[in-house]
């Protein structure tokens, strides 16, 4: 089976929707290739504006794409999108499962309101990352996020459950809400992270962050080997190193329950 | 029929459709966890009594385990689902939440899913931490040597209890030294465990007793000190009959287990002594699967 390749044929002038890639239900080709979008102020069938090939439908590929190509992934189940390029705002919005592998940058709200699935960006996502989506209470339901560089401010907001791993920095308002789930972040942290949080874990190297926390005494937590060794395979990267990190538990302000690992 | 000299009867073993289900109990090293294992599957023989049939099925490396420990798996038998939830739990909650050290996952995947941490997360008081890795959720419960962490679901499939042999012996540490060679065969194979103490059986049962309240008594045609005054199946020289029960995850993995015992037996010096290799049925009509010795060692 060769995977379904779109490969944009020229410079693309304006933003494109591409939400009309999660939706595609047909195994044929020649149907994929006359759906119509808008594009600029103008109609296009598909065929227009891609070079389209492959015969295995939930196995995209998506090659030259720039930051103008807007909610690839939006409302995703059960398929797997190779980004090669950058993507633009509301990738993996609402995504509900499948895979999304990004080769590139993400623009600003990227896995916003996700409920499941795999997302690895290999570069840096913008702000709002796992924003509130319109009309939903929640930033990020369940999944697991993996961004390899930075990501932006206003993100992670209200997560409910699931993974989240940062290798770079994060922007200010971070974690704000937060009511469970695991965020690992190893770069910097920017101000006012994790504000009226209730509970959730969280990895962090920063250790500016842990003055709001009470440390926890050293006990052996079977969790943490486990959150390591289960993380690092799923992300493919042995990010998590450390042996032994120092453990905080709750906030010196108010009862919150949240957990703080500095590694 | 002979086998490398040793002599196997034209008969079969008959086993049951059960339910099946495997965790994995880790810890710090393989004591702790075996200490844990071993409280488990006790009291785990029989269904008849026990409500389930429990063993270890192997020992598992620090890179087989979720957590990065050494560990065992256990498998558990039961004829209904409500035991074997019920004994799941229960027995969780009493050997492995209490044994220090030890986490506790599911061993299978399927779609029939049943509690295992599920409601051992009550003993947490509220201090419980939910975490939800690749689809999986598990439970973070504090207890006084750090936590107690447990997988919150296992699955339940289906399964086979009841697959059998019987060692007629001359003689009783013959009989005996035969059916350890064949359990220890029996706990390299996967999928497959030999519920009773060292996986012999010196009471094989029948069905039904002449006091109305038992369901199965003394299997009289099998006991060398009844040759004579009852229907026996013996032959003048068998002072010794064993028997080795067998449960496994499907019908080939218990094929695999009777077979390769077998074989390790008629290799040993005990051969000598046993004058044959025989299996328990209750003439076919009871359990859905036979297990015909002949055409297994063929």
């Amino acid at each position: 089976m060769i995977p379904l390749t779109f490969k944009f044929k020229t410079k693309n002038k304006y933003r494109l929707d591409m939400s009309w890639l999660s939706k595609i239900n047909t195994s044929d080709l020649n149907v994929i290739k006359n759906i119509e979008i808008n594009y600029g102020n103008g109609l296009y069938k598909i065929k227009e504006l891609f070079f389209i090939s492959g015969n295995d439908f939930n196995n995209i590929k998506i090659f030259n794409s720039t930051s103008k190509l807007d909610n690839i992934g939006c409302e995703l189940i059960n398929k797997k999108i190779t980004i090669n390029g950058s993507v633009g705002y509301g990738l993996a919005k609402n995504m509900n499962s499948g895979e999304i592998i990004l080769n590139g940058n993400a623009g600003t709200n990227a896995c916003s309101g996700m409920s499941g699935g795999s997302v690895f960006i290999y570069g840096n996502a913008g702000d709002g990352l796992c924003s509130l989506p319109t009309g939903k209470n929640l930033g990020f339901v369940d999944g697991l996020i993996y961004v390899q560089k930075n990501v932006g401010a206003n993100s992670i907001i209200r997560m409910r459950r699931g993974n989240i791993v940062i290798g770079g920095n994060i922007g200010k308002s971070s974690c704000l809400e937060l009511i469970s789930g695991t965020v690992t972040i190893l770069g910097k942290i920017g101000d006012e992270f994790c504000r009226n949080a209730r509970r959730g874990t969280i990895f962090i190297k920063d250790k500016s962050i842990t003055k709001d926390y009470i440390i926890a005494n050293n006990t052996d937590l079977t969790f943490y080997n486990f959150y390591k060794i289960n993380i690092n395979k799923l992300i493919k990267e042995k990010l998590i190193k450390t042996l032994m990190p120092k453990r905080y538990f709750g906030t010196k302000n108010d009862r919150e329950l949240v957990e703080l690992f500095l590694l | 029929m002979k086998l490398n000299g040793l002599s196997i009867e034209n008969t079969f073993a008959e086993a049951f459709n059960m339910k099946a289900s495997r965790i994995i109990v880790t810890a710090d090293n393989l004591k702790w966890a075996k200490n844990a294992c071993l409280s488990f599957t006790g009291f785990a023989t029989s269904v008849i009594a026990c409500g389930v049939e429990a063993g270890i099925e192997k020992e598992l490396k620090k890179n087989q385990t979720p957590d990065g420990r050494p560990g065992y798996a256990i498998l558990l038998f039961s004829m209904s689902r409500t035991q074997l939830e019920k004994q799941l739990e229960t027995r969780a909650g009493q050997c492995i939440l209490t044994c220090p050290t030890t986490a506790l996952f599911s061993g299978l995947e399927g779609e029939d899913m049943i509690p295992l941490g599920k409601n051992l997360k009550y003993f947490g008081d509220g201090y419980q931490i939910s975490k939800r890795i690749n689809k999986r959720r598990f439970w973070r419960i504090p207890v006084m040597d750090g936590e107690f962490m447990c997988e919150e679901k296992t699955a339940r499939v289906p399964a086979i209890g009841g697959g059998n042999f019987l060692l007629l012996s001359k003689n009783r540490e013959s009989c005996l030294a035969a059916c350890e060679i064949a359990v220890k065969v029996m706990s390299k194979i996967e999928n497959v465990i030999t519920p009773f103490p060292g996986g012999v059986v010196r009471s094989g049962s029948k069905v039904g007793s002449k006091y109305k309240a038992l369901i199965a008594s003394t299997n009289d045609a099998f006991c060398p000190s009844l040759k004579g005054i009852t229907n026996s199946k013996l032959d003048k020289s068998v002072n010794s009959v064993m028997e080795i029960v067998i449960n496994g995850l499907t019908k080939e993995d218990i094929d695999k287990a009777i077979k390769e015992s077998i074989i390790a037996i008629s290799k040993s010096p005990y051969k000598k002594d046993i004058l044959s290799v025989s299996a328990g049925n209750y003439g076919g009509k009871l359990g859905q699967y036979h297990f015909h010795l002949r055409k297994i060692l063929k």
